[in-house]
């Protein structure tokens, strides 16, 4: 089945089984490794893109179900120029230990600010509820990303 | 790894006919039927892909009632202002299911068909007196109140649409509640859905609906408890007796149970939040 989408910025038009999974088709066909499996089943977030600008699980979503959807993954974040910010903030707060969920946090971070580009802390904790870190304990992610907020979001 | 099976059906007809088929499922977020891929590919079943079905997303008022549309992600239900404004219950159950990324997939139709023991949406529609339009096997759609379709309700039900009367939100008290292990992304230990009638003028409750869900196959109301706060205002001696009986709904429908000991007391703190919600929201009129 031909699915089409955008991908990072550009069209897509992938021919595949409609049945696999975003995360398979992100990771083994487009080399997305930023998107990463740590469950299988929508609870560590490790796997979150957004489609358009919303935050979602890619391993429970279908390649069929994108048609006409816009993905972000962090390697598109670092092509348009907004990794930077999380990179810096993120290095400065001490927010990456082994960094596997750490794509996951951004895109949910990323997420939060397309609705609100100065989120208090409640809503930073919220935003990253469905992302697990074994390492960090999660406050310096949070300050990271408040880090961000308080110079008024992504630029 | 070996691939489901979809389809994707354009339109409501198409997605009734291929249902015939005796392999087939809907798939709506995918939320709750993906979980079960291992199985799905082993008993070897189809899923029908109903997300381009783009009349299945909505939110209207209508004059006596506000429809949903089944594919309405949960997100969509917690942002939405005729939701807050009608049926805030429905807002505050879709602002707690899961974590962001699975509101944002998630449907109210695919909530209710899975119908898990402690799905969130339905204490909420069941108090509200909701009802499902439903496509049956020669495509005729028709609409029945969810109370009587709650216990036939299955991965062939084809919900398309909701439906929920509408309430005054100046004498009506639409709430929701859930107790899990967890603050946020968590299942129901226990969870309640309410809408309260009350004169605006005293306090006084007119009429009151509360369902509880994870207490059971299929959420049910709480009628001994209701009856003891229906013609009152609350008192101290009232809300005591409420929660009283709440602990004692538990222990009908539970008996036994693991869980039994802890549920009881957790109702009581369940009843006193509504109890405390409603007084707030008299307080600020």
């Amino acid at each position: 089945m031909k699915i089409n989408f955008t991908l990072n910025g550009k069209n897509c038009s992938l021919d595949t089984e409609p049945g696999r999974r975003l995360l398979d088709v992100l990771r083994e066909d487009f080399k997305l490794t930023s998107v990463r499996e740590g469950c299988g089943q929508g609870e560590c977030g490790a796997c979150t893109v957004l489609i358009d600008k919303k935050a979602v699980t890619s391993c429970l979503v279908l390649i069929s179900q994108v048609e006409g959807k816009e993905i972000l993954t962090v390697e598109g974040l670092e092509e348009n120029g907004e990794l930077k910010q999380f990179i810096k903030a993120f290095q400065a707060n001490g927010a990456v230990q082994c960094g596997y969920c750490t794509p996951g946090m951004i895109m949910s971070a990323r997420a939060l600010f397309y609705r609100n580009q100065t989120p208090d802390r409640g809503e930073i904790k919220e935003a990253i509820a469905g992302n697990l870190c074994r390492c960090t304990g999660y406050n310096n992610i949070i300050d990271a990303i408040a880090e961000i907020a308080e110079m008024g979001g992504i630029q | 790894m070996k691939n489901l099976k979809v389809y994707t059906p354009a339109c409501i007809l198409e997605t009734r006919k291929l249902l015939q088929k005796d392999n087939s499922k809907i798939l709506a977020g995918g939320t709750d039927i993906l979980l079960k891929r291992d199985k799905l590919l082993r008993d070897e079943l189809i899923l029908l892909d109903i997300s381009r079905i783009e009349e299945l997303n909505f939110i209207k008022r209508k004059r006596e009632c506000i429809e949903i549309g089944a594919m309405t992600t949960f997100s969509q239900l917690a942002e939405n202002k005729l939701i807050n404004e009608y049926v805030p219950a429905l807002a505050m159950a879709g602002g707690r299911l899961g974590s962001v990324q699975i509101r944002n997939r998630a449907t109210i139709g695919g909530n209710i068909a899975n119908a898990s023991p402690a799905a969130d949406s339905i204490p909420v529609l069941l108090a509200h007196r909701a009802r499902v339009k439903l496509v049956d096997s020669s495509g005729n759609m028709e609409y029945r109140a969810l109370e009587d379709v709650i216990r036939e309700l299955n991965g062939k039900t084809f919900i398309i649409a909701i439906d929920l009367p509408l309430s005054e939100p100046d004498r009506h008290f639409s709430y929701f509640n859930k107790i899990g292990s967890r603050k946020s992304v968590t299942i129901a230990r226990i969870n309640l859905g309410s809408l309260i009638k009350y004169n605006p003028e005293n306090g006084e409750i007119k009429e009151a609906r509360i369902v509880l869900g994870a207490l059971g196959r299929v959420a049910f109301r709480a009628n001994r408890a209701e009856e003891v706060i229906i013609d009152c205002t609350l008192t101290p001696e009232v809300e005591e007796r409420f929660l009283d009986e709440l602990t004692k709904t538990v222990d009908r429908a539970i008996p036994g149970r693991y869980s039994q000991p802890y549920k009881r007391n957790a109702i009581r703190g369940l009843g006193d939040n509504l109890i405390t919600a409603f007084k707030g929201g008299l307080n600020n009129e």
